[in-house]
Formats: structure tokens, sequence, C-alpha cells
């Protein structure tokens, strides 16, 4: 019989874990089954976007090559923004220009929009972006996976929105797995098949079946000989490697395909 | 000062990055005696080729380099994973959005005692460990892997550095490389910033001249 108390761990980290935001797990786990129950990612963003009420708009775009610099090949785009600005976005060309999507392909870490240096050859998209009714705030999520596909999807905060900041300080951890979720959603969709399984290592399973067995993650800890920080390290791994919103799911999987004993 | 370079902006910092893999060669090849392919006189390995990030601590001039080291997002391709898992397979593949792996980290202390001559190597060291911290909490890390000799354990201890040694190996150079998960948090922030006696952040989120905020205030 699993608890289910314990299994909220590994989802926060660190000082954090001591405080868990029940309502912000609630989502991220909300947001989790929205992306998977979606019947491809353009519900999927849609769906996403529902789950977080500051966010305004979610963008997935997956570049499937990038020659360096700033070309970007056959690129697959989702987006909720309103149709009349897809169509002036199109219309005037500002894809060659976006410099959210150019320096988004080509970084690593998430980053606030704000952190982007815009020339003047940006100011028209801007302002039209602007006059569309929506916000400058946001924040974009390089994704890369093992076979060094790209995406970035990104977030654009309601207009009426005061503490951004703090909004994002509370979700970018949950955003960057969310992003993940739905790049393994439009690798499905894009080439038909799934990645094949990670390799879960000896130390995550380990991990699994104590919690499997009710323990915490400080028990695990003591078991194991390491810190509790690695320990729920080892518990986000492995979450993410079986694609589960929490870990009570993660050992349900692992039972399900005999890497565990109950 | 302890910049990130990330590939938008190689060009830019074209000049300290070249400074960087010149000296990694002197470091792990000639110094350490890493059996890793040289290109010259610098060390460039394939994972520089996937648009890495780059934590560099150099003067504010750009003339000239401090320290460095190598960042990337477990969830892609990591040395690693690629590098260690034959020698322990049970620990290192650890792959997550929150975690991320630090490579290549090495100090220029010749350059270091020109420029801040009250500054020893281990304290320039645990700085950029620090900055590291910093930069990690910024953007929603919340585990560092790092490969590292074993003797650094000391020094990540007085800088108040929380490891965790999950396996190590030798054959790849004169000393064992130990492979660790490094926490990283307030909490763990909190404590080097004691431990160091640093009480202002070290490291700089790019601020662009123009951003998308002022462009629009200005059309509005």
């Amino acid at each position: 019989m699993l608890t289910m108390q314990p299994l909220r761990f590994g989802h926060k980290v660190g000082a954090q874990a001591m405080t868990v935001d029940d309502s912000e797990t609630l989502i991220y786990e909300k947001a989790f089954a929205a992306i998977k129950s979606a019947a491809n990612v353009g519900a999927a963003i849609a769906a996403l976007r529902d789950c977080y009420e500051e966010v305004a708009h979610v963008t997935y775009h997956h570049a499937q090559t990038i020659a360096r610099g700033t070309a970007v090949d056959a690129p697959f785009v989702r987006t909720t923004y309103p149709d009349g600005w897809v169509a002036r976005y199109l219309l005037k060309g500002y894809v060659t220009i976006d410099p959210i999507v150019r320096e988004g392909l080509l970084r690593q870490l998430p980053f606030s929009w704000t952190e982007v240096d815009v020339g003047p050859e940006c100011f028209e998209l801007f302002s039209d972006f602007q006059t569309s009714g929506l916000s400058p705030n946001g924040y974009s999520i390089p994704v890369i996976d093992k076979v060094s596909r790209r995406a970035l999807v990104s977030f654009n905060a309601h207009p009426h929105v005061t503490d951004w900041e703090g909004y994002l300080q509370r979700h970018q951890q949950d955003w960057a797995e969310l992003a993940h979720t739905l790049h393994r959603k439009a690798v499905v969709e894009l080439y038909g098949d799934k990645d094949p399984f990670p390799q879960i290592s000896p130390r995550e399973l380990e991990t699994l079946y104590w919690i499997s067995q009710g323990k915490e993650s400080k028990d695990i800890a003591i078991i194991l000989a390491i810190s509790e920080h690695t320990v729920r390290t080892y518990m986000r791994s492995v979450r993410f490697k079986l694609d589960c919103a929490n870990l009570s799911q993660a050992v349900a999987k692992a039972m399900a395909l005999r890497l565990i004993r109950g | 000062m302890f910049v990130t370079i990330q590939a938008h902006e190689y060009t830019k910092y074209s000049h300290i990055l070249d400074q960087m893999f010149r000296h990694r060669k002197r470091v792990f090849i000639d110094t350490l005696g890493w059996n890793i392919p040289a290109s010259g006189d610098r060390e460039r390995d394939i994972y520089d080729e996937l648009n890495p990030v780059y934590l560099v601590w150099c003067s504010d001039d750009l003339s000239r380099l401090y320290g460095s080291m190598r960042l990337m997002p477990t969830t892609g391709p990591t040395l690693l994973y690629d590098t260690f898992r034959a020698t322990f397979p049970a620990s290192v593949n650890l792959v997550a959005p929150g975690i991320w792996e630090g490579t290549r980290m090495c100090m220029d202390e010749q350059a270091i005692a020109a420029d801040h001559p009250n500054i020893d190597a281990g304290r320039a060291f645990s700085l950029l460990l620090l900055a590291l911290c910093e930069c990690a909490l910024a953007h929603g890390v919340h585990t560092m892997i790092s490969n590292y000799e074993p003797h650094l354990k000391r020094v990540y201890r007085r800088a108040g550095v929380e490891v965790d040694e999950l396996g190590r190996s030798d054959g790849y150079g004169r000393h064992p490389v130990c492979c660790g998960a490094f926490e990283v948090s307030q909490g763990i922030l909190a404590d080097m910033r004691e431990s160091l006696n640093v009480d202002t952040p070290l490291y700089r989120r790019s601020t662009p001249a123009r951003s998308v905020l002022s462009l629009m205030s200005d059309a509005a």
C-alpha cells in the first residue's frame, strides 16, 4: 500500500521541500495531465495556458535543425496567440527578425524576455504586438533532448499581471518540466513514435523501491548514505525518465514495467 | 565580472572564449595529463559544438580571463554521462530539466595573481563556485553534477558547498576523477556567502541596452 503523503517530495527541492505549496503542485499535476490527455500539441498548449491564470499565451516552437547562426529549418509551431496576431506576424515576415525565437533557439538557459537585446528593426514588431493587446512580459524555456533536437516553449503574461517576476519564481521549475512534457508530445506528433525508453540507473530504482515501501526522503538518505538533496535528485530524475507527474505515478509505472517489485 | 556566455553571445566574447580554450589545454592536457584531444594549443571537444553555456570570470573590459566552466542541461547530450557511464553507471545518469552538469572548471592562477593579488587560488575557485550557485538559482537549476579531483573536496567544504560523491574513476589523468552532485538552494547560497564573507551578488544576469520593455514604453 502506498502512502500518499511523502510522495509529493521530489517535486519541490531543497529548503522549499518543507514548505511545498500544495496549490502549485496541484496546478502542475493538472497541467501535466492536461498535456498528456490533449489530442495534439495545439490542444495541449491551450490546456496548459488554461491551468495558469496569469498566463495569456503559450507557444511551442520546434526547430528541427539549426544552422549555426540564425537559420531555422522547417519549424513546427503551435501557439495560442490570436489569429489576427499570427496572421500579421506571418504577413510582415516577423519570423525572420523575432529576437525571442532567434536567441531562444541558441540559448540554453531559460530567460525572461527583458533579457533579450532588441534592435531598432524590432520596433514595428513589438509595437504591433502591443497594439494587439499583448503583454511584453514573457518567459521562454529552451528544450534540448538526448538526440539534440531543440525546441522553445514560451509563456506570455496576461496584460493585467502586476507581479510577473514573483509568479515566475514560483512556477519556473514546474514550467521547465512541462516544457519537456510538451516536447515529448510534439516528438510523437512529428515523428510518429516515442523515443526509446531512457536507461534507469540502479540507484534510481533503489530510491523508487524505498518510496514504494513508504519511506520518506530523509529515511532513504540514511539507507543509501547520501544527502537528502541527492535522494530528491534521484527522485526527480527517475520521475522525469518515467514521464510521470508525481512519485506515486512513477512507482506505479515502475511496478507495471516490472522495474521494481512492490 | 562573472557572466554567462551563451551561443548568441559567442561573437561578442570571442576573445575571452579563445583564452578559455587555450587555458583549458594548459590545465587539463599539459598539467593534469587528461587523455583528451587537443586541437593545436586549444582544448575543445564535441560538447563545445553543442552551444553550451560558459560561466566565466573575466576583467570588466573583457581583456583577461580568470576562470571558467561549461554548463549543459542533463536533458541533452552530456559529457559526464557519455564518459563516465562505463565506470559508474549506477549513479551518473541523472536526467531532469533542473539538473545541469558543469565540466572543465579551471582557474588561471597567473592572471588572478596579476590582477587580484589579494585573492589566493582557493578563494578564486570558491568565488567562481559562488557565482555558479547564483547563476543556477537564477535560472531554476536545483542540482549541479560535476567532476572534480579528490583534493578539491576540502575546498568545497570550506566554501560552504554541499557535495555528494556519486562515484570516482581512475585512468583519466594523474589523479582519480570524482563525479558529484551539488545542491543548489537559497540555504547553500547563504552558507557560501557567509563562509566566503561575500555580501553582494557576484553573478550578473545579462541586461540588454534596449529590451522589449524599454522599446514598448518608448512606443507608448
